[in-house]
């Protein structure tokens, strides 16, 4: 398949229709360091994006390039230095590393994160009943978080930002340590979020799974570069309207759409 | 969702937190013990007259001296792994709905709570362990739950600036055994110093009470500003970490 790239609207004005649910614009963003001969670090600058309603949003990007960052930044999480974000609903964040209380069980985590949303105990009791189900660790509902394997944590870590069907879902990596099965099984999920109108970005390394995505997005040396999925024209390698060239993006998504079954990182590809 | 039910879930989740380590409840009941005998028969080592300018006999004083230390340096330790096993956690359930001034109750109640066990533990100890029949176990209870309460936040302190399980701990306990040397009275160290030791005033009511058999009414509001001093800075500290998202 081929992709058309095209640049961002730096004011954020193309997309911010009633139907956004996270808009980002020109955002900036620096880890300042305290110490003594240690640098700081610049880690966004001018990063802009937009999820609309209904639409499923992969971002992408090497390791360290800030995509956990923004993120964050998106979810309200961490304050950035520069920029506009916007946000309309309510949010689920999961974050890439779960951030549980490890001695609670899988129920007390349901009934303690639904009570931080506001929901009803039996809100709770049908959300987890769903999503135990679709993810399919319902019989691990009584031991507590440090016990589960890493892909079982993983779902709890998802669960915990579904549990109150959010109008946006940011998620890190949300798919970390999960089996074939589940991870088919998160897909129809989302397809099924997509449907209901939830605005997904999701944060991932699996570029031949591209096609699930409306847009892509590659995050480098703090930019942000736009393709459009299902376009025919091919992926411009021209620079993009923050004048940063996106020859690595067309060259990694040309290597992904080449073959099947490769996972690739921006600019690096490697067999499974 | 009412602030007290949610407040409520909070106390509860913590406090299940806490009793699920069997390690901790372990060295709650064991380690008081142990540092009560351990002083109690270094410190009876020495004659009770002539050496140390103590009010009862020495080997009493080592054991009260070492139930206020380990009460001291086991509820600072359980501050700080509270924070640190639950700063991550608190952020994201700070985004997800939860006010700061719930998680703040939530997680003082916990380290409250985890505070009052290991004074009765102390005290309990104190009683069975110690020569003579305490006059004033309540007041020395009392005095330990101060002790307690003001290592439990400096816990929370050092868990919010320090969050490093080995670098914390240590800090925790080092302080604890000179703040605990300092408040003894065995050295005869200027008492214009030693007033401003954290458990200099905890540490004569509890001696008070096991040996004099009253209250030392007139400690009580310097540890009680102690504790309050305490409680000022574990809630800016906790604040901070809170608002950076767990990651200063």
């Amino acid at each position: 398949m081929n992709i058309a790239s095209k640049g961002d609207d730096a004011g954020g004005t193309a997309n911010s229709s009633g139907d956004t649910v996270v808009s980002a614009n020109s955002v900036e963003k620096t880890y300042d360091s305290i110490l003594p001969f240690t640098r700081s670090v610049e880690v966004l600058d001018g990063a802009t994006l937009h999820v609309e309603r209904g639409q499923v949003v992969g971002i992408m990007g090497e390791n360290g390039s800030g995509k956990s960052t923004l993120m964050g930044i998106l979810a309200g999480v961490l304050d950035h230095d520069a920029g506009e974000v916007e946000r309309a609903g309510s949010i689920g964040w999961c974050p890439q590393e779960p951030r549980l209380y490890d001695r609670l069980t899988v129920d007390e985590t349901f009934q303690l994160f639904g009570t931080a949303y506001g929901m009803s105990d039996d809100e709770i009791v049908d959300a987890r009943a769903w999503l135990t189900d679709v993810l399919d660790f319902e019989r691990f509902r009584d031991r507590q978080i440090r016990h589960l394997s890493g892909g079982n944590r993983q779902k709890v870590n998802l669960s915990v930002a579904l549990m109150h069907e959010p109008d946006l879902l940011l998620l890190d990596e949300p798919y970390t340590g999960f089996d074939w099965e589940t991870f088919l099984a998160f897909w129809d999920l989302t397809e099924e979020l997509r449907a209901r109108g939830v605005g997904v970005a999701i944060i991932s390394h699996i570029i031949n799974e591209r096609d699930r995505f409306d847009v892509v997005y590659e995050l480098h040396e703090g930019h942000l570069h736009r393709q459009e999925i299902g376009d025919d024209d091919g992926l411009s390698s021209e620079p993009t309207d923050d004048d940063v060239a996106c020859e690595r993006t067309a060259s990694f998504i040309d290597e992904a759409g080449a073959g099947s079954g490769q996972r690739a990182t921006a600019g690096q590809e490697e067999s499974e | 969702m009412s602030t007290v039910h949610r407040t409520l879930a909070g106390i509860q989740a913590s406090t299940r937190s806490f009793v699920r380590e069997p390690f901790t409840v372990v060295l709650l009941v064991v380690l008081p013990a142990l540092s009560i005998q351990i002083y109690g028969i270094g410190m009876g080592q020495f004659p009770d007259v002539g050496v140390f300018a103590v009010s009862g006999s020495v080997a009493t004083v080592g054991r009260i001296t070492g139930a206020v230390f380990a009460t001291g340096a086991l509820a600072g330790v359980l501050g700080l792994f509270q924070m640190i096993s639950a700063r991550h956690a608190d952020r994201r359930l700070a985004i997800c709905g939860f006010r700061g001034v719930e998680l703040v109750t939530a997680r003082f109640a916990t380290v409250a709570v985890a505070s009052a066990v290991v004074s009765v533990v102390a005290t309990l100890s104190l009683i069975v362990l110690v020569d003579d029949p305490i006059g004033a176990p309540l007041a020395a209870f009392g005095g330990f739950a101060i002790a307690g309460a003001i290592y439990g936040l400096l816990g929370i302190v050092v868990g919010s600036v320090l969050p490093r399980e080995l670098e914390g701990s240590l800090l925790l306990v080092i302080l604890a055994d000179v703040d605990n040397v300092f408040a003894s009275g065995l050295f005869g160290i200027e008492d214009s110093v030693t007033q401003f030791a954290p458990l200099a005033h905890p540490h004569t009511i509890v001696t008070q009470a096991v040996v004099e058999g009253s209250l030392a009414t007139e400690h009580l509001a310097p540890a009680l500003g102690h504790l309050s001093l305490f409680a000022l800075l574990s809630v800016a500290a906790y604040t901070y970490q809170l608002e950076s998202g767990g990651d200063a």
